[in-house]
């Protein structure tokens, strides 16, 4: 099965910010958290969700500056 | 700026106190619960709001993200002043700032004296002049406009109607979840397909 949305937001964030516990310490969230968003066994809340779409979108337009 | 309107929401008479003291001279409006926000915005129209964050912290991003999302009716800058630096200030920045404040600023990094007052008073002020912060929800979807090619193309792509799109666009309300999710997805698809060319 293809990975969901939310697992490819987390994925695409962690790997714009140098890994996946440089966007757990950028937002103040646990790395299991992290971890198991991406792997699909659980999802972030809808506000969590938003801050990691507000990461891809401030990173995404840095390096297109 | 200095005459518009201020609407400052906060709980507490000490702060109230401080913000007035800091704000002296201007047209300050004042409400003390969350839940009269709503009703002092259509009333007085601020173009300014300094939102205290003493109140619990989900109503406060709710009510940011909803005063975020009426900016076409009601245009202004959303300041919200942290009662102290403590851990996790930079977790409760990026949550109101996602939800649509323009400015987040630390109380205790200004010294109550008159100079103090002054430099918090300059920088709140400032704020009034940046333009709003959009929403996440409504960059993906200006970004989504774009990759899809306009418009229309996305509205059917979102299988939404076009008006409804536009008013999303206009910051009137937000798409359901499932919608905004699509719209993200081309988002990301898009940003996927960039990291796979060949440099």
């Amino acid at each position: 099965m293809s990975p969901s949305v939310h697992s490819r937001a987390v994925r695409k964030a962690a790997e714009l910010i140098g890994g996946r516990q440089a966007l757990a310490d950028r937002l103040d969230l646990a790395r299991p958290d992290i971890d198991a968003w991406i792997a699909d066994e659980r999802r972030p809340a809808l506000a969590e969700l938003l801050r990691i779409v507000e990461v891809i979108l401030d990173e995404s337009e840095a390096h297109l500056d | 700026m200095d005459t518009a309107k201020i609407l400052v929401v906060a709980n507490a008479p000490g702060i109230l106190q401080r913000v007035e003291e800091t704000l002296a001279g201007l047209e300050v409006e004042v409400a003390i619960r969350l839940r009269d926000v709503g009703a002092a915005v259509s009333k007085h129209d601020p173009g300014l709001l300094v939102l205290y964050l003493g109140f619990e912290q989900q109503s406060t991003v709710e009510l940011v993200a909803y005063l975020s999302g009426e900016l076409e009716r009601h245009p202004m800058a959303i300041v919200c002043l942290a009662p102290e630096s403590k851990v996790p200030m930079s977790e409760l920045e990026a949550q109101m700032r996602a939800a649509g404040a323009t400015e987040f600023i630390v109380l205790a990094d200004y010294p109550r004296t008159p100079k103090g007052n002054d430099v918090l008073r300059k920088r709140i002020l400032s704020a009034a002049s940046q333009p709003p912060r959009a929403t996440p929800v409504l960059r993906v979807l200006r970004r989504a406009v774009q990759i899809a090619g306009g418009q229309q193309k996305l509205a059917a792509h979102l299988d939404v109607a076009e008006p409804d799109l536009r008013r999303w666009l206009a910051g009137e309300g937000e798409p359901p979840e499932t919608v905004f999710l699509l719209a993200f997805d081309l988002v990301l698809m898009d940003l996927e397909r960039g990291a796979r060319k060949p440099s």
